[in-house]
């Protein structure tokens, strides 16, 4: 886009506005994200957020694809957390199919999606602290995070885009070979966290890179339509798994943590704090995990009838629907995918207002954007 | 307006009259929806459908809004003075369906290069070229 200055000329205290690009090509954006800072001296005045260079147009893509042949699609979207777009896509065709999902497919999906949104935050964590100059910290939060990928591997064959999901169950059924190894996981969670605390939480210096910068009020948030991580920080405990359960969610005890800030510090920690939910959900749902089919009978050639449905899921990074019209035929006639970076990244220039310039790689880096995401 | 469809969760309303209601919608504390979850359009062959889902975390309930526009004048107002989300929503569909959204501060391209796509790729009548010339994005229907 154009980028129109708004405060051109000379500023009350004297000084002279001027233009700073970051991005696309920068280490701290997570991908290809560009902003244009407009800044007074060292203090941010506005902050443009510029999109798009990772578009596709998955929509349009979709448009030409039968509703199974969409699956792999939304591996690409938030490719840090596929299992939960995988999950959030299949639930939204058989909600429009009314298809009634075996029980163990059900636990199956919760356990990865929950270990995805461990996956997800465990990278964040390491590249928050990375963004602030902590370079070790990451090499930890990737050497555990690669044990989830490898249970991701085992079950589905692929590291990164599982399109394990499938609409009515998942693809093929957990092994007692995973069923080990993730109870090994989840055992050594907690020293993993410890770790995370002892390197780079507990840090003095870390903390006070993120304690009181980008105070936005809740009630802003509201507005620029931020949801997940971020907005709890604010003080809202909204989460869809416990606002509107999808699939079984309504069977597990788990926490909401929610902020009283509002700050970076906050944000940063609401990740931390959702990685032993995330593990207390999965523990109860190995526990309850009965036996039988993971598929649930569905037709050869998906026709699902003339409609249409919005479902949304928690994905680690805020509320991820997908809004399907059906005309009746194999192909949906619109999709629409309500991508929560896509709204967050809206809400750039209220979070760096006001901040220190090399407060912006934080800001950017507790908002855990997604490009594939944001631009689909 | 409508109670009973309020009340049903879903509302359609009449272009000129959106901003209106809109406004209601969210400053009326019996409402109350403080939040625009998401704004999309869909192209119904005759008219452009405008899709607002909103949510109010006050009382915990949804609510989408449908407008129709035609294909010919595809303007509407702009609810981005009332829900922030919109500044960000409404540059999507302008890019993607080239809906005018009039009052709307910077309807600038968010997703298309600066000099826009040069078309609408969620409108029907934009079809994917595909390889050797097929029309369908080479997955024939």
């Amino acid at each position: 886009m154009t980028v129109k200055l708004t405060h051109e000329g000379v500023t009350a205290s004297g000084s002279e506005l001027y233009c700073l690009n970051m991005g696309p090509q920068h280490p701290s954006t997570h991908g290809v994200l560009r902003v244009v800072l407009e800044l007074d001296g060292e203090t941010v005045v506005r902050a443009i957020p510029v999109l798009g260079y990772l578009h596709r147009g998955i929509e349009k893509l979709a448009e030409s694809r039968t509703y199974p042949q969409f699956i792999p699609f939304t591996d690409r979207l938030d490719y840090v957390s596929s299992m939960c777009n995988n999950l959030a896509y299949c639930q939204t065709v058989e909600k429009l199919m009314t298809v009634e999902v075996p029980e163990r497919a059900e636990y199956i999906r919760v356990i990865m999606a929950e270990l995805n949104r461990i996956a997800s935050h465990m990278l964040f964590i390491g590249a928050t602290a990375l963004d602030l100059g902590g370079m070790t910290g990451m090499m930890y939060t990737f050497r555990d995070r690669e044990r989830i990928l490898d249970l991701f591997n085992l079950a589905s064959g692929s590291r990164l885009t599982y399109s394990y999901v499938r609409i009515g169950g998942v693809m093929n059924d957990i092994s007692p070979e995973f069923v080990n190894l993730l109870r090994a996981f989840l055992a050594d969670l907690p020293g993993m966290l410890q770790e995370y605390d002892d390197l780079i939480n507990g840090n003095e210096i870390f903390q006070a890179r993120l304690r009181d910068v980008s105070i936005v009020p809740a009630s802003r948030l509201v507005s620029l339509g931020v949801t997940g991580p971020v907005l709890r920080a604010a003080g809202i405990a909204y989460d869809l798994r416990r606002k509107k359960p999808y699939g079984i969610y309504d069977r597990f005890q788990f926490d909401i943590p929610a902020g009283t800030v509002g700050d970076n510090w906050e944000r940063y920690l609401m990740r931390v704090l959702e990685i032993s939910e995330s593990a207390k959900i999965i523990a109860q749902a190995l526990e309850g995990l009965p036996e039988g089919p993971v598929m649930a009978k569905i037709p050869k050639v998906i026709k699902p009838p003339v409609g249409e449905v919005y479902h949304a899921n928690e994905s680690p990074r805020g509320e991820l629907g997908f809004h399907i019209v059906s005309d009746g035929s194999t192909k949906p006639y619109r999709l629409h995918i309500r991508r929560p970076t896509f709204y967050n990244l809206g809400s750039i220039d209220a979070l760096c207002r006001g901040v220190k310039i090399a407060d912006v790689a934080a800001v950017l880096a507790v908002l855990d954007p997604c490009m594939g995401e944001a631009d689909a | 307006m409508n109670l009973e469809m309020i009340a049903a969760g879903s509302l359609e309303t009449k272009p000129e009259a959106l901003l209106n209601e809109m406004r209601q919608l969210r400053d009326n504390p019996v409402f109350g929806f403080d939040r625009l979850i998401d704004l999309t359009a869909v192209d119904r062959g005759e008219t452009f459908e405008l899709v607002y889902r909103l949510n109010s975390l006050l009382h915990d309930r949804d609510l989408l809004v449908r407008a129709k526009v035609s294909l010919e004048q595809p303007t509407i107002a702009s609810v981005s003075e009332i829900w922030e989300s919109a500044l960000f929503g409404e540059r999507e569909v302008h890019d993607m369906f080239g809906i005018v959204f009039e009052g709307h501060p910077e309807l600038e391209p968010l997703l298309a290069p600066e000099e826009g796509f040069g078309f609408f790729p969620l409108r029907k009548s934009y079809t994917l070229p595909g390889r050797s010339g097929q029309t369908d994005g080479g997955n024939g229907r």
